[in-house]
């Protein structure tokens, strides 16, 4: 069956990329199912990205800028649809139309670094005028086949199928979970294009997320997701998607059962940690609670409804997907043996809400270089920075802040900021080692977040800074009247500015 | 950054060995006297039964080994601990004798890696000689090394010479460094507890070298001092290990940092960075504590002071000591000097952290869960570690995790059974609370279970979805579960690390914010 379905597929495309050929030469004489792909030619563009991140370690070091293509999408508004990874960090866009290679520089209009997703537009509102745009096809079941869809380096159109095999929860970006459709069969080209849209018919049904090779699977951001996406879009502000904001494991146990007095004929979720502030703080969940329904739904013992199209499916997917953010859903808990509704209304989580920021894209990571101490908000980017092996190479005290940060009971703190290590000049001799510190006071302020530096600074203890971390030495001391000449020499000496911000210290 | 905690062992070692190269500058000759050493070198036939710790209530495996030794006055054996650890049967063989002879571990240093046997029978010593204790051999000096290593029975002898003296880590307990001699002489399995010679007397034990795959040509031997401190410490019929204060300091070469604290500018002093609570020096010493002077010997910028006609770091001084000897500080604190003397003691939470020998693995069977302190030879049979197991492992001493939890309790293994089937994702997780009560030790799991409730509400560390064993559905699971996986007790509660003392000061000690569930 599979073999069979493999020869097929090589059969199409020799078929197709031979007739593109022919239809170069005679548009007149295309026939029938040419058609298809003319219309697809119309409907995408190829898209340059020349992006240039910073280096997290050395923040004030860009890296090289390295040059990404993909295949967008157009879609109504004459705006191309993209994943979001593709246009990270981002110097210069570039969209190419596919047969008639003209080229137009384009902008972000949107950015979902969650959800995967970005709407770029040309800075020329004429260059997609005459493109037809994909219309969103309707959300797809297991079953179904999709085409993706690859442009040649000459332009030509390389379609490849698959079915649908299951449509479940899949990470769109690091700990952002949404339904993605997972097709069978593995991609046969890929020219190197980060972002591939996929097709159902003759509409947009998704854009490929990834692709397995060894396990012959590939996921594609599926329909809602891309819908959801376009919506919020189209009726700026940019509110992104929603999150009701608690931790929650399932109620299988009977023991847990029995202790908490669930009756057996209901099914629910248990809450394990609600967040300080969050949505469902706000509509009043507590730990504890047992989640029975939310909206019209149950909730399965593993956190899971009946959805008509797609079978049983995670709620993450109804809180994330299903709702915008400002939509009020109704959760139904149970709680000392009485059930009781509660209305949440739903709120984003953005990066700058986490302890230890999720990501810092499109922006230059901030730091201040006080006295050769080089001052940094920990973030998961800085975790990654120390290789794919991170989870195990990064300092474990810090991995330690980012894998627990909801859970710090007591600690108050912002954000984490360290110390991530020491520009050696002459004044810092004896402190050139240190690195990874993680800070709590400085003159005996505490400090919670970047800018707390600057009022602790102001108030110097004896004549000295005072700075206390948790890690060796314990202490470190600057003096306020060598700052100015440190500063100095690292920017003479290193080129390094003292500081990202404007704010000067 | 995190550096190991203040443990200093191997600078008393140096000491002995400078001082003893300038007493003894021993002509070497090529070859020594093997007839007469012969009858002081003995093959020592062990076998030992290592837990698993995967399965604490299985006897472990056993395995037999074969190594060396040498026999001094007192009709005394000494060799290496790892060839008497434990230990099931140990049987010692000599030259010229057909007979085995059982032999008995008398003192066993696993800080350090040796041992002394003793042998009931006293027809064994008949034929024998003691082998006397030389000094430190000087570098390039030719050592001859004596032993039963692989490739044969009898007696083997190599030859080479002194390569390097310096600090190594031990790695029988994996974490106690002392001064170790390495030679180029052939070291190999068997090897192991053999005298190194140099001029008919014992210069040293061989040890550890690295297998051929990693470098050629290097072994091992613990020096003489290191020797000479084992056998003083078992004097009083007790090996007491290496003591400590329990402090760690930062050099104070950074010119701001001296002025911030009140020092001129120079080459004296260094800060205190770390107090261990566990440690001897707590309650005396403080962060930011300058030190100036040990026993009376000013302490550089970088930590050394002028020692032998040496400059030799400063726990060098504690190193020579044992347990109850006092060390004295000179301490400037915020301008003032004050004087501090301090007790030595071993800071027993740096236990957790080396490997254990001749312990039986402790733990809690109940409801099919299995609960184990989270020690080094646990940590180790781990195959996948989580990060807040990692987390509570390499921080223990750092962020002093031991005031809250004395002893990390883990969630080893569920143990299948139908009242446990939903249980699988506690395992690897660190258990805080039992019914309220914070869990310090094992002790506090089994006696937490032993109080009368109908459900036992387990907080574990970093999720707190609470884990509930309903105690009826437990008691009537127990027995069926032990007897299909065929364990015979439900607990193991002996072997402790934690020290009583300490549990009866600290008990009512309140940790800082950490992953515990809200109040």
């Amino acid at each position: 069956m599979n073999r069979r379905m493999k020869i097929n597929l090589r059969l199409l495309i020799t078929v197709l990329s031979g007739l593109v050929l022919i239809g170069c030469s005679s548009r007149t004489m295309v026939p029938e199912r040419w058609n298809r792909t003319a219309d697809s030619a119309q409907s995408i563009v190829r898209v340059t990205v020349v992006s240039q991140g910073y280096h997290f370690h050395q923040p004030w070091q860009q890296r090289q800028p390295s040059r990404q293509t993909a295949i967008g999408a157009i879609v109504p508004g004459g705006r191309v649809l993209v994943t979001a990874l593709l246009v990270a960090n981002h110097r210069y866009i570039e969209l190419e139309t596919v047969d008639t290679r003209r080229k137009q520089r384009a902008e972000v209009e949107v950015v979902d670094y969650e959800a995967n997703l970005a709407l770029l537009k040309p800075t020329d509102d004429t260059f997609l005028m005459h493109r037809k745009p994909l219309a969103l096809a309707n959300p797809s079941s297991p079953g179904d086949r999709l085409t993706l869809l690859q442009i040649k380096p000459d332009g030509d159109a390389v379609p490849s199928s698959g079915e649908i095999t299951s449509i479940e929860l899949s990470a769109y970006t690091q700990g952002n979970h949404f339904l993605a459709y997972r097709l069978n069969g593995a991609l046969q080209y890929r020219f190197g294009n980060l972002t591939i849209p996929v097709l159902k018919g003759k509409k947009l049904a998704g854009l490929m997320l990834r692709s397995d090779s060894s396990g012959q699977t590939i996921d594609i951001i599926s329909t809602p997701v891309i819908e959801h996406f376009l919506k919020d879009a189209d009726h700026p502000p940019y509110l992104g998607f929603p999150r009701a904001g608690f931790h929650y494991g399932p109620a299988l146990d009977p023991q847990l059962r029995r202790y908490i007095g669930l009756p057996e004929t209901m099914s629910g979720i248990y809450v394990q940690k609600v967040l300080k502030g969050s949505p469902a703080d706000l509509a009043g969940l507590r730990a504890g609670d047992v989640i029975t329904r939310m909206d019209q739904h149950t909730v399965s013992n593993t956190g899971q409804f009946n959805h008509p199209l797609y079978g049983k499916t995670s709620l993450i997917h109804l809180i994330r997907t299903a709702y915008q953010v400002g939509d009020t859903i109704p959760i139904t808990v149970f709680r000392d043996n009485a059930t009781l509704t509660l209305n949440a209304v739903l709120g984003h989580r953005s990066p700058d809400e986490y302890r230890v920021p999720p990501f810092v894209i499109d922006r230059q990571p901030e730091y201040r270089i006080i006295g050769g101490l080089v001052f940094q908000e920990l973030s998961l980017s800085y975790l990654r920075e120390y290789g794919n092996d991170w989870a195990h190479s990064a300092p474990i005290h810090l991995i330690y802040f980012n894998q627990n940060q909801d859970y710090l009971n007591g600690d108050e703190r912002e954000k984490i900021i360290i110390i991530s290590q020491v520009i050696p000049t002459p004044y810092s001799v004896g402190y050139e080692s240190l690195a990874n510190l993680v800070v709590s006071k400085v003159n005996g302020h505490p400090i919670g977040k970047l800018s707390d530096l600057e009022a602790a600074l102001k108030d110097p203890v004896n004549g000295f800074h005072r700075i206390e971390v948790d890690q060796t030495p314990g202490i470190i001391f600057l003096d306020p009247e060598e700052i100015p000449q440190i500063h100095k020499i690292i920017e003479s000496r290193y080129r390094i500015p003292i500081s990202s911000a404007s704010a000067p210290l | 950054m995190q550096k190991p905690p203040f443990r200093y062992k191997a600078w008393v070692a140096l000491f002995t060995v400078v001082l003893a190269g300038m007493l003894f500058p021993w002509d070497v000759q090529a070859g020594e006297n093997i007839k007469a050493i012969q009858r002081s070198v003995v093959r020592i036939f062990t076998v030992a039964q290592n837990p698993d710790y995967r399965t604490p209530w299985d006897p472990g495996e056993s395995g037999s080994g074969v190594g060396s030794g040498f026999i001094i006055d007192g009709n005394r054996i000494l060799t290496n601990a790892h060839m008497a650890s434990n230990a099931r049967f140990i049987a010692v063989e000599k030259e010229g004798d057909a007979r085995r002879y059982e032999a008995k571990v008398k003192f066993i240093a696993h800080d350090c890696d040796l041992a002394m046997l003793e042998i009931q029978d006293p027809a064994f010593f008949k034929t024998t000689a003691a082998l006397h204790l030389g000094g430190v051999p000087s570098l390039d000096s030719i050592v001859t090394v004596l032993g039963y290593p692989i490739g044969g029975d009898r007696l083997s002898v190599t030859r080479g010479v002194v390569s390097r003296i310096d600090y190594q880590v031990y790695s029988h307990s994996g974490v106690d460094s002392h001064l170790a001699i390495q030679i180029d002489a052939a070291i190999n399995p068997g090897n192991s507890g053999g005298p190194v010679i140099q001029d008919g007397v014992v210069v040293g034990v061989a040890f550890q070298g690295f297998s051929g795959m990693v470098a050629q040509n290097v072994g091992y031997m613990i020096p003489v001092p290191v020797l000479t401190r084992f056998l003083q410490d078992v004097k009083d019929g007790h090996y007491d290990r290496y003591v400590d204060a329990g402090i760690q300091f930062f050099p104070l070469i950074n010119p701001t940092h001296r002025r911030a604290l009140g020092l001129a500018p120079g080459d004296f002093g260094v800060m205190v960075s770390d107090v261990m609570q566990a440690g001897a020096a707590f309650g005396q010493v403080h962060v930011g504590d300058v030190l100036l002077a040990i026993d009376g010997r000013p302490i550089s910028s970088d930590g050394r002071v002028n020692m032998d006609e040496d400059r030799l770091m400063l726990n060098e001084v504690v190193e020579r000591k044992f347990k109850g000897d006092t060390v004295g500080l000179s301490i400037l604190r915020q301008g003032k000097k004050i004087d501090a003397s301090i007790t030595l003691s071993t800071p027993w939470p740096y236990l957790t952290q080396a490997r254990q020998y001749d312990v039986k693995p402790r733990y809690v069977i109940y409801g099919g869960l299995v609960f184990q302190p989270l020690s080094s030879s646990f940590y180790g049979s781990l195959s996948e570690k989580t990060d807040t197991l990692r987390y509570y492992y390499s921080q223990f001493l750092g962020k002093e995790l031991y005031l809250k939890h004395p002893e990390v309790v883990v969630i080893s293994k569920v143990l299948p059974d139908p009242i446990n089937t939903y249980q699988g994702r506690f395992v690897n997780t660190i258990v805080d609370q039992i019914n309220g009560s914070t869990i310090k030790t094992l002790e506090d799991v089994a006696a937490a279970f032993k109080k009368p409730s109908d459900f036992y509400v387990v907080r574990v560390v970093g999720d707190p979805q609470p884990l509930v064993l309903e105690a009826s559905a437990v008691s009537k699971a127990q027995q069926r579960i032990l007897a299909r996986y065929k364990i015979d007790a439900d607990a193991y509660l002996g072997d402790s690390i934690v020290p009583a003392e300490w549990l009866a000061k600290h008990e009512t000690d309140q940790a800082t914010p950490d992953l515990t569930m809200e109040k």
